[in-house]
């Protein structure tokens, strides 16, 4: 320790000026007011001043300490004496930490012991600034960051100083390296990041543990290099560099193989939230968070029958920094079931062509046959990117941020195409024919709107007859003028329900009111597979269940044992599943109720619907329940997906934890 | 008995440096007595600063084996270096530190530290103790180097090219004063020169560098009374003799 402290000693003497200069520069926040710069500015200007001065001595110390003494030829003379590598490392490290925290807080202190900080919202405040400050400090993790930057500003002075004064050519092999980890934490560690895949205890340290290696490395090549490098200027740098990247590649590595984890999510890894299945009942679409990384939402096309399972999700390649928010959702939107229950379709990024792509993938055969289909003249995917595919499988309506467009499949040629004022999103399409579908646009979240009243727009795109549009608005009532405005569209797409806190029965085609329903107080409403209508509204004891006739004739009312705030799905004939609440993962249980008497014929004490993401719109009609398989899926509290068989009564669990892991089919 | 106590104070076996793929010394073997003024002498070039680097612990050989007082340089140098002195070619104190700081660093890193003989010698070379190192001039800077060298009472001495660029008085004061009386003292002294001329009268051992190989090594007085010539022609005669070099062409009559 004595030999460690007299090489720190050493690099203090050589740098003691800085250390009155930092004082002198403190006690610029407290002169600064004597010329008229307002009072309140100064604890800001105070902390860029220490940290920039921090900053400058951390440059300062790393770009000397090793790298100009070695090429100086001054490590020679410590190598000449008594002391180990680990004395003349550790000592250049402690002078430095020193001398970069010494001098950051000699310019810090003297205003932090005359202004108070600019008190942060919910921090506890003291008669005492300095013992404020220090309250930041201490609460919101100053310390670590702040030797973190320490580390990191030291580290990497070092690293740049000893490349550049070693002449040597692997500094060629440095920038190469360096670019490739650039690229690759670009691709596998952004997405990790993104993702949530990186979660610490205190939330706001993932950053440290994201640069906990950077720093490792940097010291860890810093102690090679004095370690093996000695003397050496080349093989100093040398030791160096090959030690910073074995660490830093090493982790990207980590990184990489745990996002290929992530990745490599199957159906028993997810906590479902979303579901559609086709009508022959063997398909399903499920999507949901992976529990393999907090936000990475997975999708798959699911075969109930053997557990086998094609992947949805795009591709987290995409999924760099730079490239989120708008542009590349991270998990599948939207997924489409042919009504013949032939075909599935979603939408991939054309990455090459800058457009989007279709899967088409084939349900048919034994096992599933995928082809990727480019749409012409379409714009790159985003997030309200929405895609249905015809009852056939032979067309598809895609509509993506500044247009709609009808194609023709497999080819992917443009049958017609619409352009779409920015701000609109697809709420719900249906396809009136094999070449002719009908598209509900809303404005989405966010964008201003001129007046109280919500627009519709309808879009009737077809092969041929090119874009027709018409827009209705939809009133706010009184008592929730606020309120969204929630679209069901019936199988055909020639009925519609607008419902905000009035429930109106539309026709799908103009929009134009045929009924109003309810007045008010109306929470959920959806059409029935025989074309009634039910709904679920408020009433003066609590909530009841109403069913209309499909002209909008009032024919039952029955009175729910709760206060349902959605109504789940037709699963079977004239009944419908009624959750006790919806509040996932908190499964509360539901019932069943019969639409004809208002009457509970079933009760799932621990299991509700997966109720579809009304957010993300309606481009899949539901199957007809006259002659689609017999099978009800639900949801309990840990995210499972039940599979209750209508004409055995078998229950399994087809996705989430439990599940088969079936093969990946791609 | 071993290398540690006796026998050879310096060892070099096959030795082999590279920088890259470029060979600086190649095959060099050479064993340094006890109490012996062994001079390693070279033309610029030869490799004596990268055999002294190895011998010192500064990088390890790219092949073959260095012993120094017994050890292996590389593994063992913080222990070796209580029991050596090194006078560098390039004298590397920091700049900003006097002949008092130096002196009480060193004591502050070194189990025994005989302060009043550095201060002592300090004085008798006419070094300012209380200037700067870097405002030193040239020989100021090489004479505090030699004196905190041996202020730890070192058994070897490594001294590599110490009276490059200093003047014929300083010379003298490294040559004669000093490294006849360590000799005296039976302190090993290994010195890596040009100056062919001034280690004659003191050596008692040499060696010739050649292109990164030993080309000749053995007693002085041996050698000399075996091929009938002196240092000069000896050197000459396996060293070349292109007027180029400077310091050989100095010591010729």
């Amino acid at each position: 320790m004595k030999r460690l402290l007299a090489v720190t000693a050493r690099e203090l003497r050589e740098r003691w000026l800085l250390f009155p200069a930092s004082l002198v520069l403190g006690l610029n926040p407290l002169v600064f007011p004597a010329f008229g710069v307002d009072r309140r500015e100064m604890p800001f200007v105070g902390v860029v001043a220490a940290v920039g001065l921090a900053a400058a001595a951390a440059v300062i110390m790393g770009s000397t300490m090793l790298a100009r003494d070695a090429a100086n030829g001054r490590l020679g003379f410590l190598f000449s004496r008594p002391l180990s590598w680990r004395t003349i490392w550790g000592g250049k490290w402690l002078a430095a930490l020193v001398l970069v925290a010494g001098s950051g807080l000699l310019a810090a202190i003297p205003f932090m012991v005359v202004y108070p900080p600019g008190a942060p919202a919910g921090l506890p405040g003291s008669p005492v600034p300095l013992v404020s400050w220090l309250g930041v400090l201490a609460r919101e993790h100053g310390w670590v960051f702040g030797l973190y930057a320490l580390m990191l500003g030291v580290g990497v002075a070092n690293l740049l100083a000893t490349a550049y004064r070693s002449r040597s050519p692997w500094v060629v092999g440095d920038m190469v390296l360096a670019a490739a980890a650039v690229w690759i934490a670009r691709r596998r560690v952004a997405p990790l990041w993104l993702l949530g895949g990186l979660q610490t205890p205190p939330p706001d340290l993932a950053l440290a543990v994201v640069l906990l290696p950077l720093a490792i490395g940097l010291l860890a090549g810093s102690a090679a290099q004095v370690a093996i490098g000695r003397t050496d200027p080349r093989r100093a740098h040398l030791a160096l560099s090959l030690t910073f990247w074995a660490v830093v590649y090493a982790t990207l590595a980590g990184a990489a193989g745990r996002l290929a984890w992530i990745e490599a999510a199957g159906p028993a890894d997810l906590r479902s939230y979303d579901m559609a299945r086709e009508a022959n009942g063997r398909w399903l679409f499920v999507a949901g968070e992976s529990g393999r990384a907090r936000w990475f939402g997975a999708g798959f096309l699911l075969d109930t029958t053997s557990g086998n399972y094609l992947q949805v999700t795009p591709s987290l390649s995409a999924l760099a920094l730079g490239a989120i928010d708008d542009r590349v959702p991270s998990f599948p939107q939207s997924l489409s079931f042919s009504a013949d229950g032939r075909y599935a379709a979603f939408w991939e990024p054309d990455t090459a062509r800058g457009s989007t792509a279709l899967v088409r993938v084939l349900l048919s055969t034994g096992t599933p046959r995928r082809e990727r289909v480019g749409l012409a003249s379409t714009p790159p995917p985003g997030w309200w990117t929405a895609l249905a595919l015809s009852a056939t499988g032979g067309h598809a309506v895609l509509v993506s941020e500044a247009m709609a467009s009808l194609h023709e499949l497999p080819a992917g040629r443009a049958a017609a195409t619409c352009a779409l004022a920015p701000g609109w999103r697809a709420m719900a399409i249906r396809f009136l024919d094999e070449d002719a579908a009908r598209v509900w646009l809303v404005l989405r979240s966010g964008v201003p709107r001129p007046t109280t009243d919500d627009e519709i727009r309808i879009l009737d795109i077809s092969n041929g007859g090119g874009c027709r549009a018409t827009a209705f608005t939809v009133p706010p009532t009184p008592s929730a003028p606020a309120r969204p405005t929630v679209l069901t569209v019936d199988a055909t797409g020639k009925r519609l329900l607008t419902s905000r806190d009035a429930l109106a029965l539309r026709d799908g085609a103009t929009g134009a009111l045929l009924s109003t329903l309810v007045d008010s107080g109306v929470m959920w409403g959806r059409f029935l597979g025989d074309g009634r209508i039910a709904a679920i509204a408020a009433s003066e004891s609590g909530s009841v269940l109403r069913i209309f006739s499909p002209e909008g004739r009032d024919t039952t009312t029955a009175a729910l044992e709760h206060k349902p705030s959605v109504l789940g799905p037709e699963i079977a004939p004239g009944r419908v599943v009624v959750p006790l609440g919806w509040r996932w993962p908190q499964s509360l249980g539901s019932y069943v109720v019969d639409a004809t008497d208002g009457r509970v014929v079933q009760r799932f004490h621990d299991l509700t619907p997966p109720l579809p993401a009304w957010w993300l719109g309606d481009f899949t009609q539901d199957p007809d329940l006259r002659t689609a398989a017999r099978a009800v899926y639900l949801t309990d509290a840990d995210g499972r997906l039940w599979r209750l068989d209508g004409r055995t009564g078998e229950r399994r669990v087809v996705a989430g934890p439990g599940a088969p892991r079936g093969r990946r089919l791609d | 008995m071993s290398d540690a106590t006796t026998g050879s104070a310096i060892q070099a076996e096959a030795l082999a440096v590279r920088y890259g793929r470029t060979a600086v010394l190649e095959d060099v073997s050479l064993s340094v007595p006890r109490g012996s003024v062994y001079a390693l002498l070279g033309r610029n070039g030869s490799g004596k600063s990268s055999l002294l680097r190895v011998l010192l612990g500064h990088r390890p050989p790219a092949a073959g084996r260095a012993r120094l007082l017994g050890e292996d340089p590389w593994r063992r140098r913080t222990t070796l270096m209580e029991r050596v002195g090194v006078v560098p070619e390039e004298p590397d104190a920091p700049p900003e530190m006097t002949a008092a700081q130096l002196s009480r660093f060193c004591a502050g890193v070194y189990r025994h530290w005989d302060a009043a003989a550095v201060a002592e010698r300090i004085q008798r070379f006419e070094v300012p103790a209380l200037r700067p190192f870097g405002s030193l001039s040239k020989g100021q800077k090489g004479a505090l180097v030699l004196a905190l060298a041996l202020g730890h009472g070192p058994e070897l001495l490594v001294l590599d090219d110490p009276t490059l660029g200093l003047d014929v008085v300083a010379r003298d004061a490294v040559f004669g004063e000093v490294i006849g009386e360590l000799a005296d003292r039976g302190t090993t002294v290994f010195v890596a020169t040009h100056e062919l001329r001034a280690v004659e009268g003191i050596a008692d051992h040499v060696a010739i560098l050649h292109r990164g190989r030993l080309v000749l090594s053995g007693a002085l007085e041996s050698l000399k009374a075996e091929r009938g010539l002196s240092l000069e022609q000896l050197f000459a005669s396996v060293a070349g003799s292109r007027a180029a070099d400077v310091h050989l062409a100095e010591v010729r009559p």
